[in-house]
């Protein structure tokens, strides 16, 4: 139960992350959405320059005057076929262009031809000039007419600048002078704007009012017409698919300037860092929300180990106050009892009850007595605080003392004694107190008018003492926990509070010694405990150097 | 006070001592007492008595109420006598007809015994 609430707070902490990382993807995404309009803005604000300079370039060139008379003469020109003084004229305009590929054509009112520079068939002159956009212009507007391979200069397809001509300023159209200007790849336009390109997909082109390639970075569309992408009829920037397309307009001529990319390149520069950061964010975002969650879910699991631990001090706390309480209660209650018979039936009581009857009182007033000095050492071991004074003790007179202090006269203790000294360091009563619970566990333990053995013996440099009785003895797991708090025989009329020998054992560990319950052969269980031997060499070395730590109080400890 | 013929059962000894004095000289005859369950399921079988006094807590085996659902009938009474009262005990002794006493009061325990 409490397993899977650690484990949805862990998913649930791992979700959180795994959300924040997901807004932070978010705030990234919209920055390279951001991003990528400034770019397109960028490209489509670059393509407009490019389209005005070229406007700009355009617009004096058709309504320049330059070679609406003839430059030889400040004449008009004659307009008669093959006219040696207009042709003089036109050469010295195309001389003003020495390395053009194409030429300068005259062209009456009626389109017929009547006069050019390297024209290509000098047959031409006085046939009909049939190209695109050429009406218009002998109707007195000035225009770049689109490419159309009716060239007369050049094999080629050109555009023209074609301009009308007039006898006077404001008189009726009389014919046009037309410039041709070749549409090729190594075209002088084209050469001039492959400068543009920058990347590998880049394009830029212009496109005439029929939306022909006029000229092109990408030099294997010019001539032809032009990708339908590029031909939206709303200009600005558009995304078709794997392509981005701008496309500007160029007023003065009917033009667009137009540009084109793949769109994995146009966004590489803003994207390709942004993808790179997007997926380590998101891969720290799932090693962070992994992480997260295996770090809180140990966590989580530490913290229910330790209240576990705590509930389980808890409970122990408790069912040693309700042990302590049942069992302090059971001879106060035993001592109201026989004290309250004795009061209500005196009279009727023979000598041996009343007797009978106060002694028993007195027994649960000192088994009363010995619970509340049991609950209080434990108390005080438990905060460090139970007192020693120690001395140099023989343990068999010790040993003596605590047995003839047993009230039970219901069993045979018998007492086997070193012949010589036994000498050891300890607080007498505490020892007293140690002795006394072992013959009371025996006599409890054990059947009435059974044998206690008592031995004070020595065991290498240590002084021996061991109770055994012949009472029921104790399993292997008693053995272990017969020194622990709160363990009790498994027998039911055993009682006590359980802190005897856990007593018994804080008691013997201060000392120094051990202390240890084992099964007597034949039956039964002992309990033995050992304190160290003090010779009388160390007899004197300890009480001087107690007397040394007394005086050097400021000395470094020794031990 | 007309005197019963009882059967008691406690697991510890001094509070068996002073049962057995305190009961005898309000005038009462004790058939038997007991230690354990089982053995108190057997000495109420074999004595018949007019009231059984039993303590809650009787180590391992049945407990006290365990004892009086064997062996109770209708002309026995029944008294709890423990240091253990909770509702449960008390709902459970109510069930079953029993009378519960607390330890630590003998004239209650003496006036339960006489009904």
């Amino acid at each position: 139960m409490s397993k899977r609430r650690d484990q949805l707070v862990a998913v649930a902490a791992a979700v959180i992350v795994l959300v924040l990382a997901g807004s932070v993807v978010t705030a990234v995404l919209s920055a390279e959405r951001n991003g990528r309009r400034a770019l397109e803005d960028l490209q489509l604000a670059q393509l407009q320059q490019l389209a005005r300079v070229l406007d700009g370039a355009f617009a004096p060139a058709l309504t320049s005057k330059v070679g609406l008379t003839n430059p030889s003469t400040g004449q008009p020109w004659s307009m008669v076929a093959n006219d040696a003084t207009d042709k003089a004229g036109l050469d010295r305009l195309q001389s003003a262009q020495p390395t053009a590929r194409t030429g300068y054509v005259l062209v009456d009112k009626s389109g017929i031809v009547v006069n050019g520079t390297l024209l290509s068939d000098p047959g031409s002159v006085g046939k009909r000039l049939d190209r695109p956009g050429l009406d218009a212009v002998l109707a007195g507007t000035p225009a770049l007419l689109p490419a159309s391979t009716v060239s007369l200069t050049t094999p080629l397809q050109t555009i023209a600048i074609a301009r009308p001509l007039r006898a006077t300023a404001n008189g009726p159209v009389v014919g046009a002078v037309l410039q041709e200007s070749d549409v090729a790849p190594d075209s002088l336009f084209t050469t001039l704007i492959a400068g543009f390109r920058r990347a590998n997909t880049d394009e830029y082109s212009f496109l005439d009012t029929n939306g022909v390639v006029v000229s092109s970075t990408n030099s294997s569309t010019v001539g032809k017409p032009a990708d339908k992408t590029l031909l939206d009829p709303d200009l600005g920037f558009h995304r078709h698919g794997d392509v981005v397309t701008a496309t500007a307009p160029i007023p003065s001529v009917g033009w667009r300037a137009s540009f084109r990319q793949s769109t994995d390149e146009f966004e590489g520069d803003i994207t390709g860092p942004l993808r790179s950061a997007l997926l380590l964010l998101v891969g720290v975002a799932i090693l962070g929300a992994g992480l997260t969650f295996f770090v809180l879910l140990s966590r989580l699991r530490a913290a229910r180990q330790e209240q576990r631990r705590l509930a389980a001090i808890s409970d122990a706390r408790e069912e040693f106050i309700s042990i302590v309480s049942h069992e302090l209660r059971t001879p106060a209650t035993g001592q109201l009892g026989f004290l309250q018979t004795l009061l209500d039936h005196w009279d009727a009581m023979s000598e041996t009850d009343r007797r009978q009857t106060v002694s028993q009182a007195y027994a649960n007033a000192r088994r009363l007595h010995a619970l509340s000095r049991d609950v209080l050492d434990t108390a005080s071991i438990e905060s460090g605080e139970l007192p020693y004074a120690f001395q140099v003790i023989d343990l068999r007179p010790a040993v003596q003392t605590a047995v003839d202090a047993i009230l039970s006269p219901n069993h045979e203790v018998v007492v086997a004694s070193a012949d010589v000294e036994v000498p050891v360091r300890a607080d007498p009563e505490r020892i007293q107190q140690v002795l006394a619970n072992m013959l009371d566990n025996a006599i409890k333990n054990s059947p009435v008018g059974s044998r206690i053995d008592v031995h004070v013996s020595t065991s290498g440099k240590d002084g021996l003492v061991d109770v055994s009785d012949r009472g029921l003895g104790l399993t292997e797991d008693e053995l272990e926990r017969s020194f622990e708090k709160f363990a009790r025989g498994r027998h039911a009329t055993v009682t006590g509070t359980g802190l005897g020998l856990y007593i018994c054992r804080k008691i013997i560990d201060a000392h120094g010694g051990r202390i240890w319950a084992a099964r007597r052969d034949g039956g039964g269980a002992t309990v033995a405990f050992t304190l160290p031997i003090v010779d009388s060499e160390s007899k004197s070395a300890t009480d001087a150097s107690e007397a040394d730590a007394t005086a050097a109080t400021s000395g470094p400890a020794s031990r | 006070m007309t005197p019963l013929r009882l059967v008691i059962v406690d697991n510890d000894q001094a509070v068996l001592d002073l049962l057995l004095l305190d009961l005898r000289l309000e005038g009462h005859e004790i058939l038997a007492t007991a230690m354990d369950g089982d053995s108190a399921v057997q000495v109420c079988e074999e004595h018949q008595p007019d009231v059984l006094v039993v303590d809650l807590r009787l180590g391992p085996g049945i407990d006290g109420l365990g004892v009086a659902e064997r062996v109770r009938r209708d002309s026995l009474r029944i008294v709890l006598h423990t240091n253990y009262v909770n509702p449960q005990v008390v709902k459970r002794a109510k069930d079953l007809g029993v009378t519960v006493v607390e330890k630590g009061s003998l004239n209650a325990l003496r006036r339960a015994v006489e009904g």
